[in-house]
This record gives structure tokens, C-alpha cells and sequence, in this order.
């Protein structure tokens, strides 16, 4: 049977191109923030890898599919943010913290010992913190995105971040 | 307002999100209060650490990966449109049995008979309930040249 290809179908071709361009940009612009966030979140490089890819495999369908993404930023972060903390609560077993700073270090050669400690410090918080702060200081992100990636209100993130960093300062002074 | 709610707007400060009256507050409450003064220094120095570590890159294989994995996927997408491969999307399947087997079943249930006319669908004669899935041509071919419905 001849097959013609319906006009229909050429224009999804096109458009099949022109998304495919969408998305090479829209990763070459946040690949590197997105893997950041995902390796602060789990200190483990190669679960950082496997998140970032899920995220933006994701991206992709979901532009194949036409969904509409009011802010990619946002909606890159919400989805590495739930895919972090589904990992984190698969983790068969807890990875103990020096191991997790080797990872760390093996990334990012370049860290003094203060440094080292913060990064401890940080490993050690439990998720809503760690992610407050991650978002706010490595991220630079607004309270007000914060919340919108938390699905948190704007003072639930102030006092979030406040509480984050006391515990931060304790864990930094006991060490 | 006591020193655990000024400690919050150190905290808020730092990140630049301080309106200007709790601004003023906090400074007035810093001048006489060590305690806060000294959290406000510590809050202030674990800030100048954090910025001095670089944002860690994504590593090349990981890059690799991703970028070869979308491009698999472009390839599929135009194969399946570009008109080699007639072959409905499994989604789009999977829902047209969906339909047709819950449209059987209540349609079994009230009347105790299987109304045949009803399955025989042809783009002329789409049912409303089935209208979404069966307008694309390939779909509606899957019916017209296979089995005849009512089998399902
Ligand atoms: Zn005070």
C-alpha cells in the first residue's frame, strides 16, 4: 500500500525540529545548574548524572507532547527537586558522610578545608533545609521562586532559610 | 520582637530580601545586642563561604548522554510521522481499546445485549464518546482493516 505523508504530518515534522533546537538551548542554559543543584542535594556524583538525565528527558517529552511550561527554570527545579528527594528516600541505606565528601571533592578539586567543613555541615541538614539553602545561596534564587519550586509561601521560606542556617552555624562551630 | 526574630531578618538580610523598616529595626537591635551581632557576623562569613565555591559543571559524559538520548528520541518522532511506519502510537492504542472495551461493558450492562452498530466505526460514523481518539486516520484504519470490532 503507498503511504503519502499527509501535510499535516510534514508540519509535525518541522515542528518536531524546531523543538528539538528549543531544547538543545534550553539544556546548554541550565545543564550545568540543574547537575549543581542535583550533586549539593544528593553528594553523589553519579546520582547526580542519572537526575540531571531524567530532567531533562522529561523536558523533552513534555515538549514533544506540547505541554505548556510557564517558567522552565521553575518547572526544572521542581522536577529535579522531587526526583532528588525520591532518591533520597530510596537510598537503601544511608551513604555515610566522609563518603559522600570524597564524591564532592573529586568533582570540585578546588576546596579548602572551611570549605570542606560547610560542605559536611550542609550534607548533614535534612532535606527542606538543605534544599532551601542550596536554592538560596548556591542557586541565587528569590524567595519568591523558592517558594514557588517548594510549593512553600515566601515566610515559610524566610524562616526556613533562618532555622537552616542557625543549625549550620551550630554544625560549623561543633566540628 | 524578640532576639529569634531579629536572628530572622539577619537571615533574611543577607539574602537581600529585608524590607526597609525591618531594617532599621535590625540595626537599632544589633548595636545593643552581642548575641545577635555575633549570628550576624557567622551568618555573614558562611555567606562569603558559600559564594567562593563555584558552581560545579555538569561532567561531559553525563552531557553526552542526555544530548544522544533526545536526539534517539527526535529520530522516533520523525520516523513515526514521516510515513514509513504506519504504526499507531501504543498510547493512543491503548486508550482506543480502553474506550471501546468500557463503551462494551457499560453498554452489556444496560441492556444485557452486544449492540454491534456500534463498533463499526468509520470516520463518517464516530461516536462523540470515541470522537478524540479515533479522528487520526491511523487509528481509525486499525478498525476498517482489522478484525471486525465487535470481536474486541
Ligand atoms: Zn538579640
Amino acid at each position: 500500500m503507498a503511504v503519502k505523508v499527509k501535510t499535516e504530518d510534514r508540519s509535525k515534522i518541522v515542528e518536531t525540529s524546531s523543538n528539538h533546537q528549543q531544547f538543545t538551548e534550553l539544556f546548554h542554559l541550565y545543564k550545568d545548574r540543574t547537575y549543581d543543584f542535583a550533586l549539593r542535594m544528593l553528594g553523589d556524583a553519579h546520582a547526580a548524572g542519572d537526575v540531571s538525565q531524567e530532567v531533562f528527558l522529561k523536558l523533552y517529552l513534555s515538549q514533544s507532547n506540547h505541554d505548556r511550561i510557564a517558567d522552565v527554570k521553575s518547572w526544572l527545579f521542581i522536577v529535579a527537586r522531587n526526583l532528588c528527594l525520591n532518591h533520597i528516600r530510596n537510598r537503601s541505606k544511608q551513604i555515610p558522610l566522609e563518603q559522600l565528601e570524597g564524591q564532592l571533592v573529586e568533582s570540585n578539586p578546588a576546596v579548602d578545608t572551611r570549605q570542606r567543613a560547610l560542605r559536611l555541615a550542609l550534607a548533614s541538614l535534612e532535606s527542606p533545609y538543605r534544599e532551601a539553602l542550596i536554592l538560596k545561596v548556591y542557586q541565587g534564587f528569590s524567595y519568591r521562586e523558592i517558594a514557588e519550586i517548594l510549593g512553600r509561601t515566601v515566610p515559610s521560606v524566610r524562616s526556613t532559610l533562618f532555622k537552616a542556617r542557625s543549625m549550620l552555624r551550630d554544625k560549623m562551630e561543633n566540628q | 520582637m524578640n532576639c529569634e526574630q531579629y536572628r530572622e531578618l539577619i537571615s533574611a538580610r543577607v539574602d537581600g530580601e529585608i524590607e526597609s523598616e525591618e531594617l532599621d529595626a535590625l540595626e537599632a537591635h544589633l548595636e545593643q545586642c552581642p548575641e545577635c551581632a555575633a549570628f550576624a557576623r557567622q551568618v555573614k562569613q558562611l555567606q562569603e563561604l558559600a559564594a567562593d565555591s563555584p558552581l560545579v559543571l555538569m561532567p561531559s559524559e553525563v552531557e553526552e548522554v542526555i544530548l544522544s538520548r533526545s536526539n534517539r528520541q527526535q529520530s522516533l518522532w520523525r520516523r513515526l510521522f514521516s510515513g514509513h511506519y504506519r504504526i499507531p502510537r501504543p498510547l493512543a492504542w491503548a486508550a482506543a481499546l480502553l474506550l471501546v472495551f468500557l463503551s462494551v461493558n457499560s453498554l452489556i450492562s444496560r441492556d444485557g445485549s452486544t449492540p454491534s452498530e456500534h463498533f463499526i466505526i468509520t470516520p463518517e460514523d464516530s461516536q462523540p464518546v470515541q470522537h478524540i481518539v479515533l479522528t487520526r486516520a491511523d487509528i481509525v484504519q486499525t478498525y476498517t482493516t482489522g478484525s471486525t470490532p465487535a470481536e474486541l
